[in-house]
């Protein structure tokens, strides 16, 4: 699995991100941003965009922020609240506007200090 | 500052301010230029829908619209500065960052500026054919972004070799010019920019594999401590993500056409029914990915390990390693092939920084193998592409000598030359590649050999008439 976004990310939400990304594979939750690991072509454009090194190559993670590496690829695949359904592959992350929920994990994480 | 589009350079290092500076890269423009016309996309085109860079900055920095290529703006932009900067690893660690060459560097960053900018130029030149038989107007509208960005990196080595290099500079800024990619005479430096890309499927390859070296060279020069290469190289990496989107999306849909192909007829062999089967696509696989792993130079590099202690070359993602950034203390393994037979021995770290780079540059490529077996999985079909091992037909460093199978065992060079067609493009896929190779210029047309995008460049739809011909 390619780049991730982490905990730092969480309530930060600047989008500088989501501006670089050639294939649109950063979606907007409530709280915090998550890239499609299906979609990401490992480019790496986003990493140096974030003004809070949020984001990560997956084998680069600290080990305090390597829960997020599941729990990106879990935005995708698990009912988040609010919808009927995975997201699945949505195709692209401006394509499909603010999705407005988090994952279960994200939702009970305070912001970072 | 923002980038001045009102002069005939577009800059964004204040030009107008530096006469002779400006004078000087003004009269090397139209030996650019002549360069494009001769050197660059063999067809004719009116316009071609193009991102051209508005700004460095935070808040989005691309514009696109229809352009005629030879009016496309190619300028020198460099990122932001910070002027806090400091030198994050080497024997000047903490200290700042430097404006100027360094007398006793001068040579060496020179050396790698050329290097890197010879790239650059080389790969239009490989690729001046392929709009002849572009699948569609959309990757033809692809290819030729690549190409325009590839110019503008030329620009952006350029423009470092004038500003400062003095007349060595601009000598060398004129050869870049007068190399070219496969010539006898005069090749470019490196192996893989002097090898042929004759169809797309080479293209997608190439671009997946070669320009993914360029993001880690990018990355690494990144870090260098001369603040003006690390600039432009941090600018340079952004156009380079295109590229990428360009090699890993173009292999997924050739993948993606071989699997419906191969479904729709029942069968491995999809030759005669115009697809290219796997086996040949993990030809192509093992041959660019080998000839990439050449660019990183040799596994043991005393040059390397100069050029780190110096603070003119960093590692992959220097400032985040959790390490003393100087590494005369540490280790580091690497392969080797000893008595025949593959094994691993401990050198000092700064004498395997190649490796190391290296071996960031493996994982890289390991998630496009999985990425591309994810579709081969959904389709319901059990081949799986894989990456060869790291030994595999290599001509730089370590292995050079060696002949390595993909599946890492050392062989004799009979052995070796007995299965070669089996491991490597034949001439018979080669031939087989090529003669799918059709245009397909009609808007939201397809060549039959490949899928077509899941969506269109810059929120387009794919039928949208992407490139105008006269």
């Amino acid at each position: 699995m390619p780049y991730v976004i982490a905990g730092p990310c969480i309530d930060v939400m600047d989008r500088s991100c989501m501006d670089e990304c050639p294939v649109d594979c950063i979606y907007e939750g409530a709280r915090k941003l998550y890239i499609s690991p299906v979609e990401c072509i490992d480019c790496g454009a986003c990493e140096p965009a974030c003004p809070v090194e949020a984001i990560s190559q997956d084998r680069a993670l600290e080990p305090d922020q390597e829960l997020h590496l599941a729990d990106n690829e879990a935005f995708f695949t698990t009912v988040l609240p609010g919808r009927d359904e995975p997201l699945g592959d949505p195709g692209g992350g401006s394509a499909l506007g603010p999705v407005g929920a988090d994952t279960e994990l994200v939702s009970r994480l305070d912001a970072p200090a | 500052m923002s980038i001045d589009y009102s002069e005939k350079i577009p800059n964004n290092v204040d030009l107008a301010g530096d006469r002779k500076l400006q004078r000087a890269l003004e009269s090397w423009q139209p030996n650019f230029l002549t360069w494009w016309k001769t050197m660059g996309p063999a067809i004719p085109t009116e316009d071609v829908y193009l991102r051209t860079a508005v700004d460095v900055g935070r808040e989005g920095w691309a514009h696109f619209d229809h352009v005629a290529m030879e009016e496309y703006r190619w300028g020198v932009f460099l990122a932001e500065r910070n002027s806090d900067r400091r030198i994050a690893f080497g024997e000047q660690k903490g200290e700042p960052a430097w404006q100027q060459v360094p007398g006793e560097y001068r040579a060496d960053l020179q050396r790698l500026i050329v290097i890197q900018g010879d790239t650059e130029p080389a790969s239009v030149e490989q690729q001046r054919r392929l709009g002849e038989t572009a699948p569609s107007l959309y990757d033809l509208r692809n290819l030729f972004q690549v190409n325009v960005e590839e110019g503008r990196h030329l620009w952006a080595m350029v423009y470092l070799l004038h500003a400062y290099f003095g007349r060595n500079g601009r000598e060398e800024a004129e050869a870049l010019l007068h190399r070219n990619s496969g010539d006898l005479d005069s090749p470019r430096i490196l192996g893989a920019f002097n090898e042929e890309t004759p169809d797309w499927l080479s293209f997608f390859m190439f671009t997946y594999f070669t320009d993914r070296d360029g993001k880690y060279q990018l990355g690494t020069l990144k870090e260098s401590a001369f603040d003006p290469l690390s600039r432009t190289c941090e600018f340079m990496l952004k156009e380079e993500a295109h590229h990428m989107f360009v090699g890993t999306t173009g292999v997924d849909r050739v993948v993606q056409r071989a699997a419906e192909l191969m479904r729709e007829h029942d069968t491995e062999d999809i030759a005669p029914h115009g697809g290219i089967p796997l086996d040949v696509i993990q030809k192509y696989v093992n041959f660019h990915y080998s000839v990439s792993l050449d660019l990183f130079g040799s596994e043991q590099s005393t040059n390397a390990a100069n050029y780190f202690t110096a603070g003119l070359k960093g590692r992959w993602q220097e400032e985040r390693r959790k390490d003393d950034h100087v590494l005369t203390e540490d280790a580091a393994d690497i392969d080797v092939v000893k008595d025949g037979q593959l094994a691993t021995e401990q050198v000092p770290a700064l004498m395997a920084l190649n490796h190391d780079l290296r071996t960031e540059y493996v994982a890289d490529c390991r998630g496009g193998m999985k990425r591309w077996n994810r579709i081969l999985e959904q389709n319901g079909i059990d081949f799986r592409l894989f990456l060869p091992h790291v030994g595999f037909n290599r001509d730089v460093g370590l292995f050079g000598p060696h002949h390595i199978t993909p599946k890492g065992d050392v062989v004799s060079s009979e052995v070796w030359e007995a299965n070669r067609g089996r491991w490597l493009p034949t001439e018979a896929d080669k031939t087989h590649v090529r003669s799918l190779m059709r245009p397909v210029y009609e808007p939201g047309k397809i060549a039959g050999w490949i899928a077509p995008p899941s969506k269109g460049i810059n929120e387009k739809p794919f039928e949208y008439e992407y490139v105008h011909f006269p």
